[in-house]
Order: structure tokens, then sequence, then C-alpha cells
């Protein structure tokens, strides 16, 4: 590394480190240029900078980690303070979703506005849990046609979720039960489903429910990965966050 | 046999021996696969797609050939997984010739480890220690300065103070960043001191 620079009081001297990130404007680089020309301490000053910035480009991710953080690996602290590594990493990780949503059976996930019809398609069989998921009365919205006499119906595990304590998911249909992340006026719930490796099972704004309460309908009976995480955001018309809410679910095999 | 002309009967072996023998069918299924990743919506490759998915390819036959393909996940995910690593190396090298250059400025001091050998990995290890080892004020202004590279009036408006105190604390924490680097530099192969 380089030994430490001597002083120099000229005022050129501050902007050394952004002449070596390349990030002055043409007239600050050239005053400050020609100033390190003719000053021995600041040319010093931008050697230590230059090797720093350099340096530092060389801790950023490399492809490999990039494509196997968004898979679920090995996050480094990097990216913590990387915006463009970071991008990168959710970048990949948007393929992944969609790539796995593409190749899934497309009866797993069903749209939790959905959830409420299905509360009520399958309120025969489904007495107990139905008196769970019609809290405060069914939506306003339009309800689905439901299934034929021929198909087969079943009821799904009513399970309410807890911030700060794992849910054990059976393996089974469940309809999650969770609190919404607050309410605010003109704010949005927005929810993403992501399992261990990674991989978003979905995502998207979930509607209006009553009591603060949110459902999501999940086939959790051919889950590829044992944990599940429900992360939810309130965010204000604005799109900054307001509120969040994480839930752990465990699908023990 | 063009096993890979068989829709859903191909094996892993045969598409990979396929591909290898240059079959066309078995071409076009791990074409097919490269350019569901290639085709996202969130890599606007453009123009360079077709150069993007060439190298994807050439990065295959020759990972097939050393086989470094282990099974570990299917052959469709090894092949997105190859896409995706070109697609970022692309975008990196299209930013990099977007950038300021910076070749009148002068040659970057090379970092030795105390045995005098250092890879690229080293390189990284160290300055990423650097990053962890800086405190917060440090590490988040030089992170804009390097990671973000903004002009300093663009950080002090993010970090919510002035342009002077901006300037005077990048010298400050660019002497910390350096004196740190040395320690991890100096010690055994950039280890931890």
């Amino acid at each position: 590394m380089t030994v430490e620079p001597m002083d120099c009081a000229a005022p050129e001297r501050e902007l050394v480190p952004f002449l070596a990130a390349g990030s002055l404007t043409d007239d600050e680089r050239g005053r400050v240029q020609a100033h390190v020309d003719g000053c021995a301490a600041c040319r010093a000053e931008l050697v230590a900078s230059r090797a720093l910035f350099e340096g530092l480009g060389s801790a950023h991710l490399t492809a490999d980690e990039v494509v196997d953080a968004a898979w679920g690996g090995a996050v480094p602290a990097h990216l913590a303070d990387c915006a463009h590594c970071r991008e990168e990493v959710e970048a990949v990780r948007g393929s992944v979703a969609d790539l796995g949503r593409e190749t899934a059976r497309p009866s797993v996930w069903r749209r939790p506005e959905l959830a409420w019809a299905a509360a009520l398609l399958l309120a025969l069989p489904a007495g107990l849990y139905v008196a769970a998921a019609l809290r405060g009365g069914p939506p306003d919205g339009p309800v689905v046609r439901g299934p034929s006499p021929t198909s087969r119906v079943t009821a799904p595990q009513p399970l309410a979720l807890a911030a700060g304590a794992a849910a054990v998911l059976p393996r089974a249909e469940v309809l999650l039960d969770f609190a919404r992340a607050g309410e605010g006026p003109g704010h949005r719930q927005e929810a993403r489903l992501v399992d261990g490796r990674g991989v978003t099972l979905w995502e998207g704004i979930l509607p209006e429910g009553p009591g603060g309460r949110a459902y999501l309908l999940l086939d959790a009976r051919d889950l590829a990965s044992e944990r599940l995480t429900l992360d939810v955001r309130r965010v204000d018309p604005a799109g900054v966050e307001q509120a969040r809410v994480v839930y752990e679910l465990e699908a023990p095999r | 046999m063009l096993e890979c002309a068989i829709p859903n009967a191909m094996s892993t072996d045969a598409v990979i021996s396929g591909f290898l023998r240059g079959e066309r069918d078995c071409h076009a299924q791990v074409d097919r696969w490269i350019h569901e990743v290639l085709g996202h919506r969130r890599f606007s490759l453009g123009s360079d797609l077709d150069d993007v998915a060439q190298e994807i390819r050439r990065k295959l036959l020759l990972s097939f050939r050393a086989e470094r393909f282990r099974g570990e996940a299917s052959l469709r995910t090894y092949v997105w997984k190859a896409a995706q690593r070109a697609v970022i190396d692309h975008a990196r090298a299209r930013r990099r010739r977007s950038g300021v250059p910076l070749e009148a400025l002068p040659p970057v001091p090379a970092v030795e480890t105390a045995d005098g050998h250092v890879t690229e990995r080293d390189r990284r290890d160290v300055f990423r220690r650097v990053m962890e080892t800086l405190d917060e004020d440090c590490r988040r202004l030089w992170a804009l300065i390097a990671f973000e590279e903004l002009p300093y009036a663009e950080i002090a408006r993010r970090l919510g103070t002035t342009e002077g105190n901006v300037k005077v604390r990048a010298l400050r924490c660019r002497a910390k960043a350096t004196e740190i680097a040395r320690v991890f530099v100096t010690s055994a192969g950039g280890g931890r001191p």
C-alpha cells in the first residue's frame, strides 16, 4: 500500500478522492488535476485514493456470488453497502421467481383475493374454518364460480400466523390468516412469500380485509422448501414503506 | 440416436452428449433454456442478446467438456444460472464502457501480501474486510464514493450534511481505510491481523 501523504492546505486537496473516483465536473477535474501535477502531497493523496477506489472496486460480488445469493445461497456483507450489487441480486432473484412460476404446477398458488371466494365455496365441508375466515363479513367484490359437482372438494386448514413465532405449516391446503401491517389513508399492503432457497413463490398487493386481517390460500402439499417467509409491507401513496411485518413458516418433512 | 428430438424423454446425459456432438435438437433445447433467462423483462439486452447467448453457449461447451456439471441441480437450472452469470457480466462490461476513463490518472500500486503473491481473490477479501472494519460513517461515505461513484454534492444531499463535511470526511476516511488495508495486507496472505 501507499505511504500516507504529507499535508497540503490548498482547497483542491479535499477534492482529490473524487478525482480518483472520476466524479468531478470537467471544470473541477481540470483545476484539481493542475494542482496535483505541481503538488507532491496531493499526488501522493491521489495515488492513495485511487488505490482505495480501485481496491473497493474489486470488492463487488462476482457474478457467481450474485447468482448464488439470488438462488438463496450466502449473502455477503458487501450487499448491505452496495446498491449496484443489490440491484443485480434483485434482478436475478426476480428472474428466478418468474422462472419458478412458469415451471411450477399452476394449481399450487391462488390469488389472495380469491381466498374469500374459496372460503365461501368451501363453506359446507369446512364450517369451522369458515367461521374464522369470514370474521367481519364477506367481500364486496364478485365471487367466482365454484367447482362442478364432480370436482374434488377439500377443506383447507386455517392457520393463524403471529410475528416473531414460526408457524408450523401442515402439508395440506392451508388458509393463512395474518395481521396486515397496520392501516393508513391511501396505503397499500404489499406481500411477498419467499421460500428457504430465496425463490419468490408469490408477491402482490393484498386486498382490503376486515378487522385488519388478510388471508392467503396455499396448497402446501408439494413445497420444495421447508422454510417460508411471508413479508408484509405497508406502503404509503408515495411508495415509502411505513410498516413491515414478517411471518416465518416451517413445513417439517 | 437423436434423443433431444424426443419431447420429454431426454435425459441429462443425452442432452449434454448431444450438445457436445453438435446435434441440432440438443442445441435447440439448451437454447430454449438460455432464452428463458435472456428474454426476462429485467434483463434488457436489446441488440446484444445474440452475443450474450453465444457467450453462454461457449461457456457451457467448455463446462460440459470439462465435466463440471455434476448433477447437483437439474441441467435446466445449471443452464439458467450460467445465463444469469453471463447477463451480469455483460451488464457490468457495458457499464464499464460508459464510465469515466481514468487512464490519465497515476497507476495504482499493487496490493502485495507478506509472501509477495496476490490474487484477485486476496485483493477482494482485503477490501471487503476494509469495509467491514471501517466505522459506519466512513463505510457509508466510501460506499457512495466508490460503489455508486456519486459526486460529492449528491453524497452530501443523501447524507443530509454539507459538501464541505463530505470532502473533509472523504480524506479522513480514506486515511483510515488505507491504514486498515495496510494491516490486513501485511499480515500473512492478507488475512486478519
